[in-house]
Parts: C-alpha cells; sequence; structure tokens
C-alpha cells in the first residue's frame, strides 16, 4: 500500500515533470497557431481602417478643396463681370470727349463766322 | 441692348455701316452752331444713361433714351446717337466696332421717327407736351426693340422669337422710360421751352 502511494508520487511527479517538459512547446504549438493567424488577420484589419482614415481624409479635403475652388471660380466670374463695368473714369472722359469734340465744332464754326464777317 | 461684334453677317454688317454714315453725314449737314452744347448735353446723357442699371427681378434693365434725344434733337439725334454709340464702343466695350453700323440704325432710326412724331403730336400746352415725350419715350425703345429683332433676324435667329424675347424683356424698360421722357419734356417746356425747339430740316 505504502510502495503503490509511493510509485503513484513518483510516477505523478514524473508526469508533471515530463508534462513541464513538454507541455510547453505544445502549448505553445497549440497556441502560436492560431495567435500568428489572429496578429495577421489583425494587422491587416488596422491597415485596412488605417487606409480608410486616409481616403475618409483625402475625400473630405478633396470636397474641401472643390468647395475652394468654385468660390474661387465665383469670385472670379464676379471681379470679370466688375472688370468689364466701366468705371467713373472712363463716363468721365466719355463726356470728355464729347464736349471736346463739339467744343472743337464750335470753335471751328466761330472761326468759319468771322472768316465770313471780315471777308 | 447692344448688338455684338460678329453676330451679323458681313453683309448687313457693310449695309448697316452705309446706312448709318449716310445717316450721320445727313444728320451733321442738319447742325446749327447755336445748338452745339445742345446736341453736346444730349450727347453725353445718351452716352451715360446706359450705365445706369436699374435692378429689375432676376435681370437689370437701363435707359436707352433714343425716344429722347429724338424730341430734344430732332434730325440732329441719329449723329448724337451714333457718336454716343462710338465713344460707347471704344471706351466700354458695348457692341464692338463691327456692330457700331447695326448699332447706330438700331437706335438712329427710332430717334429720327421720335423725333418727328413728337414734332407733329406735341401741341402747345405742357399737358400736350408731356403725353407727347410720354409716347415717344416708349415708342423708341420699342421700335429699337423691334429693330434689334430684325437686324438678329438676318443672322438666322428665329425672328418671332427674338422678337418676343427681346418685347418682353424691355417692357419695364418701355414703361420706365417713358416716364423718364415725360418727366424730362415737362419739365424742360416749363424751364426752357425754347430747347424743345428742334433745328429745322435742311436741305
Amino acid at each position: 500500500m505504502r510502495h503503490r502511494n509511493l510509485f503513484q508520487i513518483i510516477t505523478l511527479s514524473s508526469l508533471i515533470f515530463l508534462g513541464g517538459f513538454c507541455l510547453p512547446p505544445a502549448v505553445f504549438a497549440v497556441e502560436e497557431h492560431p495567435s500568428a493567424a489572429g496578429r495577421t488577420t489583425a494587422s491587416a484589419q488596422v491597415q485596412e481602417s488605417a487606409c480608410q482614415e486616409i481616403i475618409t481624409l483625402l475625400q473630405e479635403q478633396d470636397k474641401k478643396t472643390q468647395r475652394e475652388l468654385g468660390r474661387i471660380k465665383r469670385e472670379i466670374a464676379l471681379l470679370n463681370q466688375q472688370l468689364d463695368k466701366p468705371g467713373i473714369s472712363e463716363m468721365l472722359g466719355g463726356i470728355g470727349y464729347i464736349f471736346g469734340l463739339f467744343g472743337l465744332a464750335a470753335y471751328v464754326a466761330s472761326r468759319k463766322k468771322k472768316d465770313r464777317g471780315e471777308h | 441692348m447692344h448688338i455684338s461684334d460678329g453676330v451679323l453677317p458681313t453683309a448687313v454688317t457693310i449695309a448697316a455701316y452705309a446706312v448709318s454714315f449716310c445717316g450721320a453725314a445727313w444728320s451733321l449737314r442738319q447742325v446749327e452752331n447755336k445748338d452745339l452744347p445742345k446736341i453736346a448735353v444730349v450727347t453725353s446723357a445718351f452716352f451715360v444713361a446706359s450705365l445706369i442699371h436699374l435692378p429689375f427681378g432676376p435681370t437689370s434693365v437701363h435707359l436707352l433714351l433714343p425716344g429722347i434725344v429724338g424730341a430734344l434733337l430732332g434730325p440732329v439725334a441719329f449723329l448724337s446717337i451714333f457718336l454716343g454709340l462710338f465713344l460707347q464702343s471704344i471706351l466700354f466695350q458695348f457692341g464692338g466696332l463691327t456692330a457700331l453700323g447695326a448699332n447706330g440704325v438700331m437706335m438712329g432710326m427710332p430717334a429720327l421717327l421720335c423725333g418727328l412724331l413728337f414734332h407733329l403730336i406735341r401741341g402747345k400746352t405742357a399737358l400736350s407736351h408731356t403725353i407727347a415725350g410720354g409716347i415717344c419715350g416708349g415708342l423708341g425703345t420699342l421700335l429699337a426693340a423691334t429693330l434689334l429683332a430684325g437686324l438678329l433676324a438676318t443672322a438666322g435667329e428665329d425672328f418671332a422669337g427674338v422678337a418676343k424675347i427681346a418685347l418682353a424683356a424691355h417692357i419695364p424698360v418701355f414703361i420706365v422710360e417713358a416716364g423718364v421722357s415725360a418727366f424730362a419734356v415737362s419739365f424742360l417746356f416749363k424751364v426752357k421751352p425754347e430747347l424743345l425747339d428742334t433745328s429745322r430740316l435742311r436741305k
């Protein structure tokens, strides 16, 4: 009975001992496979989400630039329109031309009159 | 209301130039020396009037003044309008030089007609003058819009469609123009009636 107990203890302890040697690699072997696969899928997921983020950022930026570009185009069109509109200087210049021309005509007419009067 | 460069076919452009030059030359012969200041002032007013834009709904309208120019200047109106349009085209880029002849015909002919009409219907009283001024003001623009449609029709546009658009777009202008002309004529009749006596036709 005592021997048997001893034997049992020895076998158990040896098993445990052996188990200590064998199990960890086995556990690792068991653990390593799923962990490697998990890591690759996880990193792929991380990469994908990062890509998505970048894409959304780029899209947002694109939208912003589009909006800005539209605004600038509108402003340019407005400016062009304003440039087409004649300013006050052109108005006054035109009036000046008209008065000048008619002044010249009046001068010529008065000269003619004078000449006729003298002759 | 200006016809732009390159819209009309060449033959029409040249013909319109010929008519415009004849009109301006004939008009020039009617000028009397004592009228020179008046012509200058009216020409300046015509020149500047098209820059005063009044917002109207989605678009804006501006005065054209062929009627009142005709009423005030009579036969000299064509010269005045031609000169005004010339300066507008070189200073403001309105219309353009090649279309100047067509624009001259478009605005000058109504002015001459309105001048004649004003002379015939103005009567003697202030009221008759005011009414005549209003009629001439409205009619000048109406005729100009019709001529515009006619000239554009030679460029292959659908005459009826363009005429309708031109007339519809200028309905507010007719009204404003008639009001402005009536006011101007009644005012001039009160303060300086001799300005309304246009120079007589000379052969």
